[in-house]
């Protein structure tokens, strides 16, 4: 859906150079929560972003999104400077926001009738991802009826409907279970497999982080930079036996002692 | 979301709601027949309920006659309330500058009692239809506009926030996002709404009106007929119950996915 | 693959689309606001002046005090047998409201309305355009009124006695003024009620009261709650035009043919129905059958009594009025004070006889009482 480029083709999809950003605050100092960010994401990487709670991976998530301007630094998507702009990124919030007044399909249509794609189109147009999301037969059902894992695939649907050039995933299973969580995790594995998606996902889940992604960005605490940026060679495609393998250990500890160097617990 | 919509299999569901008012209402019925009946025992001052009925139905045909100026009133009233929330609404959503300079006066609206204003209004617009519909709309519209405002200003902040990384424009949001949410806020308000509906109609038509079921109760009343006074006031409140009741069935039509809504927290919560 | 994962329930098959939904919202109004179109509105007034209507027949508008009741009897009378339309008139009669008929009338909004003497000298010692051209009711229509088994024999045994009233601002120098007569002080406590007088006196809630002889007082009677009555007249209290038609100056001066012409056909109305109350009742009640309908014998009392004792004056006279009763009354409205201008200041100049009220515009040969 995103193009067919595997990861190492030179082009970079998503680049971002010196993000800086603070936010204002009455009789204080601004806060500055990220400080010269610099990375880049190859088309069809799958990268996630993790770090202590404070890092700016939400600031972060907002600015690539293109829903808020950064203080200082430039945004690239395919080249092309995008700070600001929402057009080339297509996010999928923590809450799945399916809005309950709509069908899934509805739902999942949404960001291509916002778009200018007639409602009928639209529809016709999603439907054929149902059965790839384990949705089918759902189409016409309310949010209210679904499972929480099912709303967050048919939430990803909806994303990935949209045909944007970087995928955003904002802590996606977060608010599940566990068991549902590592379901969901081998299931956008086995998805992302098929597509090949440019992915930014943003996890506190090292675990998560280290099973899904090509390489992994720590960040710092506050003021977030990058600390380091841990490449997993895993052999593809992921699967239960991954988690068994010690390479997968091996990988764990080095973004945990990556994490660990910038934590203030001691 | 707060209220649970009646769900489920209906019949059953109906029958466990309605058989507790309706006991009492039977059991009240039951004791007003027993103190005319027994104790008062003169039809000038408390006529029974026997009698409020059965004098009623002989008079079936000017019940039903003088109602339907009535219902006309109400609906057209209605009508008018309901479509200026919309649009007041909208512009407090909209403008903030409008929102702070509505608002005040929206409140005070609803302050202005009904009865003394009605001859004012019958003075200046005369004695068919408008002065009434004008009447209604005045003492129906402060829920609406409130109740819907609110829902806009509930409006999911994320949910903005994600149709705007999709490129919505405002008028986009607003319609995909904001109406929709704030139709079970609107709905509430319609219910309390109605319930001022079918009263302001009646103290309208008391300001000057050919006929009307508040015009039929001042007419029983100055030919000392009590029993047709109280039929009067059954009417009334029969066409309130029903209204109020068609409510929930133009909620049931209009927001459908509610019914599937179960008094959990957030739906994340399950798996 | 899920856990947890709840019956698939498909959505009803009348699926709504978010379009489907507002069309559904704007059907609803839609629908609301064709019940209101649609709707007959037996049109009632067309308020104003009278010559609006381009066919032969010239519209003309009378608002009354109350609600249909024997004082009207007359002008229903004429309506059924077709006096007004063999006259070029078609009368529009405006229903009874919260706005008194003097107030529509002075602001023009009404050419007629019913009124009674002291409330139009009221309305027009503030300034209203009202005068009074035609007296319906030659005898006062209200009397006091006691329990039958009071025994109260007379108004001087009302002193310290609790009166249920309407809140007008005649009531207590009238019942003083008759109370002292009958030998007694005048001090009474004064509730305003909103119940019948009967009712309220039965129920112990008041000792005496002021209800109508020509209607109240037949109902007393009918449902065995009778009163005992005295007239104000028999103490020396001026009598009161308690029914009587208004306009104003304006509307006479713009339309005083049409004026005539009303008034003759009323005349006419009450005539018959001094002359034949039995038939004139039916009339009344044909007229207003919902209202009426429901108390037959009452209306049927009512209209023996009134063409009996109240449409004639002694000379036997219908609808004229005496210049002697009507300085009787202002002069005891104005020296107690109850008249007061538009801003509420008691009047310092009584108010002229002339401009309150005109036999001018009835027939000629009836224009002397």
């Amino acid at each position: 859906m995103n193009g067919g480029e595997r990861a190492g083709d030179g082009q970079h999809r998503l680049e971002v150079r010196g993000l800086t950003h603070e936010f204002a605050r009455a009789d204080q100092a601004p806060l500055r929560v990220l400080e010269g960010l610099d990375f880049a994401v190859r088309p069809g990487e799958f990268t996630a972003i993790i770090g202590p709670s404070g890092s700016g991976k939400s600031t972060l998530f907002n600015l690539v999104a293109g829903l808020d301007r950064p203080t200082s630094g430039v945004i690239y998507v395919d080249g092309r400077a995008v700070t600001g702009h929402s057009e080339q990124v297509a996010y999928m919030p923590q809450k799945d926001l399916l809005f309950p007044w709509r069908t899934i399909e509805d739902n999942a249509a949404l960001g291509l009738e916002v778009q200018g794609t007639a409602k009928k189109a639209a529809r016709a147009a999603v439907r054929p991802l149902f059965p790839e999301f384990g949705l089918d037969g759902f189409e016409r059902s309310y949010p209210a009826q679904l499972s929480g894992g099912m709303r967050q695939r048919a939430a990803l649907l909806r994303t990935v409907a949209m045909q944007r050039s970087v995928l955003l995933l904002d802590e996606p299973f977060g608010a599940l279970d566990s068991l549902t969580r590592t379901q969901m995790q081998l299931w956008l594995a086995q998805m992302w497999q098929r597509h090949s998606w440019t992915v930014l996902l943003v996890t506190h889940d090292i675990r998560e982080a280290v099973f899904l992604a090509d390489s992994v960005h720590v960040l710092t605490s506050r003021p977030g930079r990058l600390a380091a940026r841990v490449v997993v060679d895993l052999p593809r495609p992921r699967t239960t036996q991954t988690f068994l393998q010690p390479e997968f250990a091996r990988l764990e500890q080095q973004v945990l002692s990556a994490l660990g160097t910038t934590s203030d617990v001691p | 979301m707060t209220t649970p919509v009646i769900a489920g299999r209906t019949g059953r569901r109906v029958w466990r709601t309605l058989w507790p008012p309706l006991l009492l209402a039977v059991a009240l019925i039951a004791g007003w027949q027993l103190v005319g009946q027994f104790a008062i025992r003169d039809a000038q001052v408390l006529p029974t309920p026997w009698q409020v009925v059965s004098a009623g139905w002989q008079v079936r045909g000017d019940l039903w006659h003088n109602a339907l100026p009535t219902l006309e009133e109400t609906a057209a009233g209605f009508g008018l309330s309901f479509v200026l929330s919309w649009l007041i609404a909208t512009a407090m959503d909209f403008s903030d500058a409008a929102r702070r300079a509505v608002y005040p006066l929206l409140v005070a609206s609803q302050t202005i009692p009904v009865v003394a204003i009605a001859p004012l209004f019958v003075v200046i617009f005369g004695f068919h239809l408008l002065p009434k519909v004008l009447l209604v709309a005045l003492a129906t519209f402060f829920p609406l506009t409130a109740s819907l405002a609110e829902g806009f200003a509930t409006a999911d902040g994320d949910a903005m926030r994600l149709l705007r990384s999709m490129g919505a424009s405002r008028w986009q949001s607003f319609a995909k996002v904001r109406v929709p949410g704030a139709l079970p806020f609107f709905f509430t308000g319609l219910r309390v709404s109605i319930t001022y509906a079918i009263g302001g109609a009646v103290f309208a038509e008391y300001a000057g009106a050919e006929d009307g079921l508040g015009i039929y109760m001042q007419q029983m009343q100055s030919v000392f007929r009590r029993d047709l006074v109280f039929a009067t006031i059954l009417v009334i409140a029969l066409v309130s119950v029903l209204l109020f009741a068609s409510t929930y069935l133009l909620e049931r039509l209009v927001t459908p996915w509610r019914r599937f809504e179960t008094r959990r927290g957030s739906a994340q919560d399950r798996t | 693959m899920d856990l947890g994962q709840r019956t698939a329930r498909q959505a009803t098959s009348a699926r709504v689309t978010a379009r489907r939904r507002i069309g559904l919202m704007l059907a609803f109004t839609a629908a609301v606001g064709a019940v209101a179109a649609c709707s007959s509105s037996s049109s009632s007034a067309s308020a104003g002046s009278g010559s609006a209507s381009a066919g032969p027949l010239t519209t003309v508008t009378l608002a009354l005090d109350w609600t249909p009741n024997t004082n009207h009897t007359g002008i229903f009378v004429a309506q059924q047998l077709g006096y007004y339309k063999a006259a070029g008139i078609d009368l529009k009669i405006v229903p009874y409201g919260s706005t008194a008929p003097e107030t529509l009338v002075a602001t023009h909004k009404a050419d007629f309305g019913i009124s009674y003497q002291d409330g139009l000298t009221e309305a027009a010692a503030t300034g209203g355009d009202i005068t009074s051209i035609f007296a319906i009711t030659q005898k006062t229509d209200v009397v006091i009124g006691v329990r039958d088994d009071s025994g109260i024999t007379s108004p001087k045994q009302l002193d310290g006695k609790t009166y249920a009233g309407y809140g007008s601002p005649l009531e207590q120098p009238m019942l003083k003024y008759v109370i002292k007569h009958a030998g007694g002080t005048g001090a009474f406590k004064d509730v305003t009620l909103n119940t019948d007088a009967y009712q309220a006196l039965y129920a112990g809630q008041a000792d005496f009261a002021l209800p109508e002889p020509t209607w109240e007082v037949i109902q007393a009677r009918l449902v065995g709650k009778p009163l005992r009555t005295f007239d104000v007249s028999d103490y020396g209290f001026p009598p009161i035009y308690s029914a009587l038609i208004a306009s104003s100056h304006q509307y006479l001066s713009a339309h005083a043919d049409i004026a005539r012409k009303f008034l003759a056909a009323t005349l006419k109305g009450y005539q018959y129905a001094a002359a034949q109350p039995q038939q004139a009742a039916n009339l009344l009640i044909q007229a207003n059958r919902s209202v009426l309908g429901a108390q037959r014998e009452l209306v049927d009392q009512s209209a023996v009594l009134e063409a009996t004792q109240y449409y004639k004056d002694p000379a036997g006279k219908i609808g004229v009025q005496s210049d002697a009763r009507w300085k009787a009354l202002t002069d005891f409205l104005y020296s107690n004070g109850i008249l007061a201008d538009a801003s509420g200041k008691t009047l310092s100049a009584e108010p002229q006889l002339s401009s309150l009220y005109t036999n001018a515009y009835l027939p000629a040969s009836d224009q002397s009482p």
